[in-house]
């Protein structure tokens, strides 16, 4: 990196808010998807918009790439470099600017953490929607940029819908202001477009959020199946719930592996050890609703063979069979040191044929499979665990995740229901899009970054373009 | 006609037939009006390939339209050369009622959705008065229905669309499916495009599970901000009704449509009685289109609808104004379709923190970078510029 360039930013953002030294630079160098990884050459941390608008002009100049940056808790290599360049990262922007209880929506710094946005605004009896299971870590930007989910989203819906304005810094520097909370958008609808961009059109620096009322009641129920067939039996569960119309908020599925990795950690939740599957639901509403909803389920996951049916009895209870849900991914650690966190998404009619195609997948490779998922959404999360220190099991990992994407694809579903394409699902896309598709994407990507300098070779690939892309994902690549 | 137009004409004709190429307006077929441009009605997706084909080749203008019942609302008609009626790109491409998701052709009518839902024990929202209204049409006019209270906006229900950009290109974004984050989500952008991007060819909507019970209630007020404070204290009550509304005509009147789970109705019943003791059942009100929307926030419900019915006082037209808090919007309804720029031309400067969504001439005070970034983008999606603007 130019030491010029360097003194330059120093002078912009101070010294302590340039990142330069090679070991501080590691953290930086890959996302939660560890297997692949790349050194930044400069990070960049400043502390508001004007700060990140004044580095970005700077970064034009030099014409050097930029990869923004959250937590860093994305699984899909979305906010690492993949060949130099820049990481701007958010995680300084933490302020809460405002909370409007009576409009029911708060402006926000895009390195807010997700958990912190509710906590700022509980006092009002209002909580922000999009949970995903890193939120007591990563950021609201980051968020924005992945279209994040999380277990509510089966009622609440993904970030998109709960995003009212932003601000953005675009790759010259410029600050577009779309903050204004809006019931509608006026013309265009940029920040719509904006969300789930991955970091390729711009860089979030606020964020106008809508906040929901706290609901009067909420139940959390846990209907456990046994047997061999258990995990088909809770599937089945599912898509009954969906078809005969019940509405609860959350509906999770997790299996034998990871129930035993989740009471074996500290995370342990009171799932029962001998169970092939759990369904982990949640009911929210007035009393009369949320009565008859869990006695309706109970009836339904009864019928459909459930050994067990649970209400939580108090809120201890229901915080910890939470915990354990989002604690999951964590308490997986103890089964292999490395976790590759599948997302795909498939009609929730299919959900027991594509839950067993990607159990028979993993056998096929000889690998271990954890699976914890959104069910309710047909959002799946088959967790392959593994050792990246050994080339060839990583190899094996890498085919077989691909695998799972082709079959789901082909059941009429998706490459990604809530982490995004980022670096890793690169190669697939063209399984779901046509190059007409990705061309008009490609035109919008243009419209916001003309020079393809913001987080280049993720998203989509732009065939027409130089993209400074090592390539779509491949054993060989993976390290 | 002019000589440009005839020659449009004939080469519409040429193109789709004679019978499939109108100068009369659809939505008043018998009147004396006749359409300064026409509308070709393409019998499938190839004919509105080679519509587009023309108007590469011959530099013309085009502007998709539906059934015509938000003419209001379509973008401004005078640069397009030539119209494309969605009336027989219709029908239904996939409908899975236990996955809740249907996929249909624009053209069709939200009427045939909202019933092929209800018979597999599905809601379509937003439900429309005017239910001749197409797919296609709704979503590039990003209609708000009655149920928007619960249920959000129609660009939370659109899970994907596919729309042709060119006699070449179509272009996809999002999907079938209820989640799903993979490439980026140009059917933002046609939601409320007011048909600017593209012909919109189908679209997948997400379907919400049926209501058990539906029960429509009213009570007369002294005024529209006395009806707005009983409207208020609903929605900061546990009720989750469909919509809320005061609506004046020669009375006041709050309005709550409530539904769902019949216990959970009872219930809601009880709390509205609680509030206002004069609530008694009502039958459903259908109201036609507005010539004027404009939307603010909740806590400025009183001063939206103080500045509307000013509006409405000064249009000289016999209106129906109808305020909705919760969604922080108020619209004028006329008693016959006006034409828009009567509306446009007759508004008065509009006070901060209020958006006037219609009608579209109407300055919006983004800032030039927006503007800019908005120009970029709407060539972005309309590559050859074909469509009117």
């Amino acid at each position: 990196m130019d030491k010029a360039l360097v003194v330059e930013l120093e002078k912009l953002i101070g010294r302590d808010a340039v990142v330069s030294d090679t070991t501080r630079l590691l953290s930086y160098e890959s996302d939660a998807l560890a297997m692949y990884s790349a050194p930044a050459e400069l990070v960049l941390l400043p502390k508001d918009t004007a700060e990140a608008a004044a580095c970005m002009r700077l970064l034009a100049h030099y014409d050097i790439p930029i990869v923004p940056r959250g937590a860093g808790t994305g699984l899909t290599g979305g906010a690492r470099p993949i060949a130099g360049g820049v990481v701007v990262a958010t995680s300084r922007m933490r302020q809460v600017f405002e909370v409007h209880p009576e409009d029911g929506y708060a402006r926000v710094g895009a390195g807010l953490v997700n958990i912190d946005l509710t906590h700022a605004c509980k006092s009002h009896d209002l909580f922000y929607a999009p949970d995903p299971s890193s939120q007591r870590a990563c950021t609201i930007g980051g968020n924005v940029a992945n279209n994040s989910g999380g277990p509510h989203g089966f009622k609440y819906g993904s970030t998109t819908q709960h995003i009212m304005g932003l601000v953005v810094v675009t790759p010259q520097g410029d600050i577009i202001d779309l903050s204004k909370p809006k019931v509608d958008p006026d013309g265009v609808d940029l920040v719509g477009l904006f969300v789930g961009s991955e970091g390729t059109f711009g860089l979030a620096t606020e964020v106008t959020v809508k906040l929901e009322p706290c609901p009067e009641l909420v139940e959390t129920l846990l209907a456990v199946f046994t047997g061999e067939d258990g995990l088909d039996r809770a599937c089945d569960a599912v898509s009954e719930i969906i078809a005969v119309g019940l509405e609860p908020s959350a509906i999770e599925i997790l299996d034998s592996l990871t129930i035993a990795a989740v009471e074996e950690s500290s995370f342990a939740a009171g799932y029962p050890r001998g169970a092939s599957a759990v369904l982990l639901i949640e009911v929210e509403g007035t009393e009369t609703e949320v009565r008859g909803t869990c006695d309706d389920i109970e009836a339904l996951t009864r019928r459909l063979g459930a050994a067990e049916f649970r209400r939580a009895q108090d809120e201890v209870e229901r915080h910890k069979l939470w915990e354990g849900r989002k604690g999951a991914f964590g308490a997986m650690g103890r089964v292999a040191p490395d976790l590759y966190v599948a997302d795909a998404v498939v009609p929730r009619t299919k959900l027991r044929e594509m839950v067993r195609a990607t159990v028979a997948i993993a056998e096929r490779y000889g690998l271990k499979l954890a699976t914890v998922f959104h069910a309710g959404d047909g959002n799946l999360h088959p967790n392959i665990c593994y050792d990246r220190r050994d080339p060839e099991e990583t190899g094996r990992v890498v085919k077989a995740g691909v695998e799972i994407l082709e079959a789901c694809v082909k059941a009429g579903g998706s490459l990604t229901g809530e982490h995004g394409i980022g670096l890793e699902k690169l190669g697939e896309i063209g399984l779901l899009f046509s190059e007409h598709d990705l061309q008009a994407m490609g035109r919008v990507r243009l419209a916001w970054d003309p020079k393809l300098r913001m987080n280049p070779g993720k998203t989509i690939p732009l065939r027409a373009c130089v993209e400074l892309s090592d390539g779509p994902r491949s054993a060989e690549s993976a390290v | 006609m002019s000589k440009t137009a005839d020659h449009v004409l004939q080469r519409l004709e040429a193109l789709v037939g004679a019978d499939q190429v109108r100068t009369l307006p659809p939505w008043a077929p018998s009147s004396q009006e006749t359409l300064e441009i026409p509308i070709a009605y393409p019998r499938d997706e190839g004919q509105a390939r080679e519509l587009l084909r023309l108007a590469e080749s011959d530099g013309l203008h085009v502007l998709p339209t539906g059934a015509g019942t938000k003419i209001a609302l379509e973008a401004p008609r005078e640069s397009a050369h030539f119209l494309i009626g969605t009336e027989h790109l219709c029908g239904i491409i996939e409908f899975e009622p236990a996955d809740g998701t249907l996929t249909a052709w624009a053209g069709t009518p939200m009427r045939e959705l909202s019933q092929l839902a209800a018979e597999g024990g599905r809601r379509v929202t937003p439900q429309l008065a005017h239910t001749s209204a197409t797919l296609g049409g709704a979503i590039a006019t990003a209609q708000t229905g009655d149920d928007r209270l619960r249920y959000g906006p129609l660009r939370d229900q659109l899970l994907g669309l596919r729309a042709l950009l060119s006699a070449e290109i179509s272009s996809q974004s999002g999907g079938r499916l209820v989640k799903n984050v993979a490439g980026y989500d140009l059917h933002r952008a046609h939601c409320g495009g007011r048909g600017r991007f593209g012909l919109i060819l189908e679209a997948t909507l997400r379907l919400h599970p049926a209501l058990g019970a539906e029960l429509h209630i009213e009570s007369e007020v002294a005024d529209l901000q006395a009806g707005i404070a009983l409207a208020k204290r609903i929605l900061a009550s546990t009720a989750r009704p469909l919509n809320v509304r005061v609506v004046e005509t020669a009375q006041t009147i709050l309005r709550v449509h409530l539904g769902g789970r019949e216990d959970v109705v009872e219930d809601e019943l009880r709390t509205m009685s609680a509030i206002c003791s004069s609530f008694a059942p009502a039958a459903p009100l259908q109201f036609g289109a507005p010539v004027f929307r404009a939307c603010s926030l909740r806590s400025q419900a009183e001063n939206l609808a103080a500045w509307s019915s000013m509006i409405r006082d000064g249009l000289e037209l016999e209106t129906t104004l109808v305020v909705e808090p919760g969604i922080a919007s108020a619209s004028l309804i006329p008693s016959a379709p006006i034409a828009r720029r009567l509306v446009s031309s007759q508004l008065p400067n509009i006070p901060q923190g209020i958006d006037v969504v219609l009608p579209t001439e109407v300055p919006t005070g983004l800032s030039t970078g927006v503007l800019a970034l908005q120009g970029a983008v709407r060539k972005a999606l309309d590559p050859k510029g074909l469509f009117a603007n």
